[in-house]
């Protein structure tokens, strides 16, 4: 999952970027407006995380251009908390709203709240043949037994269940799984299907040749 | 009772209504009286005139009528008397005096009707009429005249007065008195002027009332015309204090007094509302301003703390802390700083010093900044002896220079000068950075305005509220400040201060 988090204060960015790639978040950072939606115009993110009182571009004028041409989920971030701000936010087509000052943890949960409605499932807990994927817990399960997987072993597993019966390119894994600063290699992502179908199987994962990946439901 | 009698309406219309009907009453009695005077000397001249045809009949004829059985009987013989001897004076002269008692009675009907039959006229004209002789004996008396009248009315004997007159029990006397005839009261009844007099009476009270309500309707709407822009102002005012500032009082006279209290009225609430705005958007810039440190301190703890990290990590996590921390501090020196300049507590304590010394003491205290940034400071200095507040001089003089450091170009320079104007100082600061347009020069002194909101707040060190500390302080010692800036060009800050 690719995340873009557009926030001006050094600091408070630094701090949520960290903790959204400890919680296997592929995750870029904007320190304006304008820089921020020219990544979110030219990526296809999971969620944008926007600041509403920024310099140069403010998050409303974001929130404003980037509705006009994609529907790509905003959680909105700020220290106006008023009711009034936070109905304007809903009313630009903010998916979700989060005042400031705010726990990580919060952010966090949202953040998985957001990208779960978007993809169409209201629960945490995806069962996919015998592999269960809990994002809240950010656990995985062969069955009844809990299986032990990295990170990005997890963030791929989470992004191809959320697909799941479609065919998955490599460049949509790509775009998905590593962040503007990762080293593409084109061989990383074979790795991780090899390690995934080695713990869940090697049929959790099917090839489709010259297209991609594909997880089947039943 | 009480809100009827506070209501300034009901007020100035009880005091209204007083006054008009105490006018109304003085004109209308004066009125009154005078009509009942006229008409009781018309009555007055009805009585006098009888007198002239009764007294040359009383002369010559001293006859009583003889319907009169109540004469006395000196009188009557009196009276017989001066008859028979009129009736016998034809006897003994004759002839000679033959066409005396025709001549006589030619007279007499020449001269009119006789006393009785005057006295019968009078009669018909209810006019009663009654003689005395001067002894204050009755001679004779109408026979329409009323009960009560034989004796003569006191004062009148010893009077000299030839006429008198009064009013009594209902009727209007004339007492004549002559020396030789004695005394003839003729009187009358006054009912039917008084019948009038109280037509006339109830007439007058009815046009009173009239007027009197008339005028009561009148004022009730005058008063509430002239008054309906104080409801107007009441409507507005009590519409703003439950909180829509917004609300103006509609003034439609612009001259009256009542026009002008509106508008500046209205005035009082732009300021107000102007005021409460900036105090609402003061309070939000604040709270802003705090939530983003606590906001940075909450995050980077939690991040620290969710699970084990390296000592690096922990130590970077501090520092942050700190970092924020420390600007949480900044900002609410400053923010008490200027709620002491709002509630007018920002005490003072000038002394005696040389504004070249300080100068020189801030631009040292700034040289390390600037050198960082390769900055040049130049001086360009006179010895101005002035009384200030050094510590708070201080603060503004370094305000201004910091932000010549901070928002110069790397390498530029930056111009102190410091000059006597008159009776006055003239300091400035100017420095070769990017400038500003004419619309962050008009806010540059707002708080919480940032000119380069990316710049400054990347940095940790603005809080926005460093000019308007600046400004509170220059004006606190009765000077001015500044701003001249031109894109590209550079920006001067300007500090005149009175000596």
């Amino acid at each position: 999952m690719r995340v873009l988090v557009v926030e001006d204060q050094d600091d408070l960015r630094e701090v949520v970027v960290e903790t959204l790639r400890e919680e296997s978040f592929a995750v870029d950072e904007s320190a304006d407006g304008e820089e921020g939606l020219y990544k979110a115009l030219n990526w296809d993110y999971d969620i944008v995380v926007l600041d509403v009182m920024m310099p140069v571009m403010d998050g409303w004028e974001v929130l404003e251009k980037l509705r006009r041409e994609k529907q790509t989920p905003v959680l909105m971030l700020t220290a106006l908390d008023q009711v009034r701000d936070k109905v304007k936010g809903l009313n630009h087509g903010a998916d979700d709203y989060l005042a400031k000052p705010f726990d990580l943890t919060e952010l966090v949960a949202r953040v998985r709240a957001v990208m779960r409605r978007k993809g169409g499932d209201h629960r945490p807990e995806v069962t996919v043949g015998n592999v269960t994927i809990n994002t809240t817990a950010k656990t995985l399960r062969l069955g009844d037994k809990k299986v032990e997987v990295t990170a990005r072993e997890f963030a791929m597993a989470e992004l191809m269940i959320k697909h799941r019966d479609e065919v998955v390119t490599r460049d949509f894994l790509y775009d998905h799984l590593f962040d503007e600063n990762d080293e593409s290699m084109s061989n990383m992502l074979d790795v991780y299907v090899y390690k995934l179908r080695q713990k869940f199987g090697k049929d959790f994962i099917k090839t489709r040749r010259g297209q991609g990946y594909i997880v089947k439901s039943i | 009772m009480r809100i009827f009698l506070q209501s300034i309406r009901w007020r100035i219309q009880l005091w209204y209504l007083l006054l008009l009907a105490g006018i109304i009453a003085a004109l209308l009695v004066a009125f009154y009286r005078n009509q009942r005077e006229i008409k009781y000397q018309v009555l007055d001249r009805e009585l006098n005139n009888p007198i002239t045809r009764l007294l040359p009949r009383m002369e010559r004829r001293r006859e009583l009528p003889p319907r009169n059985r109540r004469l006395t009987r000196p009188d009557l013989l009196d009276g017989m008397g001066v008859d028979l001897e009129a009736q016998s004076g034809p006897g003994p002269e004759g002839g000679r005096r033959g066409p005396g008692p025709g001549d006589r009675r030619d007279e007499l009907e020449d001269r009119g009707p006789t006393l009785g039959e005057v006295i019968g006229e009078l009669a018909e004209e209810n006019i009663f009429v009654v003689h005395w002789d001067r002894e204050g004996d009755v001679r004779f008396v109408s026979e329409n005249a009323p009960e009560g009248l034989r004796l003569l009315p006191d004062g009148v004997l010893g009077g000299g007065d030839r006429f008198s007159k009064r009013t009594r029990q209902g009727y209007r006397e004339i007492i004549h008195a002559s020396p030789n005839r004695g005394f003839l009261l003729i009187g009358t009844s006054i009912a039917p002027i008084e019948t009038e007099l109280s037509k006339l009476e109830k007439k007058l009270t009815g046009i009173g009332l009239l007027i009197v309500g008339g005028g009561f309707l009148v004022g009730w709407l005058l008063i509430g015309r002239s008054l309906k822009p104080i409801e107007a102002i009441s409507d507005a005012a009590h519409r703003i204090a439950e909180g829509d500032l917004s609300q103006r009082i509609s003034i439609s006279e612009n001259g009256s007094e009542l026009g002008q209290l509106s508008s500046v009225l209205n005035e009082t609430f732009d300021k107000l509302e102007t005021s409460f705005e900036h105090q609402v958007r003061f309070t939000a810039d604040a709270s802003h301003e705090m939530r983003t440190p606590i906001a940075v301190i909450l995050a980077k703890s939690q991040f620290a703390l969710s699970r084990e990290r390296s000592a690096e990590k922990y130590q970077d996590a501090l520092q942050t802390c700190m970092d924020s921390a420390q600007h949480m501090r900044t900002l609410t020196d400053s923010l008490l700083e200027l709620s002491k300049v709002d509630s007018g507590q920002f005490d003072l304590r000038p002394e005696r010093g040389n504004f070249e010394d300080l100068t020189r003491e801030v631009v040292r205290m700034i040289e390390p900044l600037a050198d960082e940034r390769g900055i040049k400071i130049r001086c360009d200095l006179e010895s101005v002896e002035s009384e200030f507040d050094s510590q708070k001089m201080r603060q503004a003089l370094l305000n201004l220079l910091s932000n010549a450091v901070k928002y110069n170009n790397e390498g530029g320079g930056i111009l102190v000068r410091l000059k006597k104007r008159g009776s006055g100082i003239y300091w400035s600061a100017s420095d070769t950075g990017p400038g500003m347009d004419a619309a962050a020069q008009e806010q540059v002194f707002e708080r919480f305005y940032r000119v380069d909101k990316a710049r400054t707040r990347s940095g940790r060190n603005g809080t926005g509220l460093g000019l308007p500390i600046t400004k509170a302080i220059v004006e606190a010692h009765g000077g001015q400040i500044s701003v001249e800036s031109e894109v590209g060009q550079g920006t001067t800050f300007r500090v005149d201060l009175p000596a």
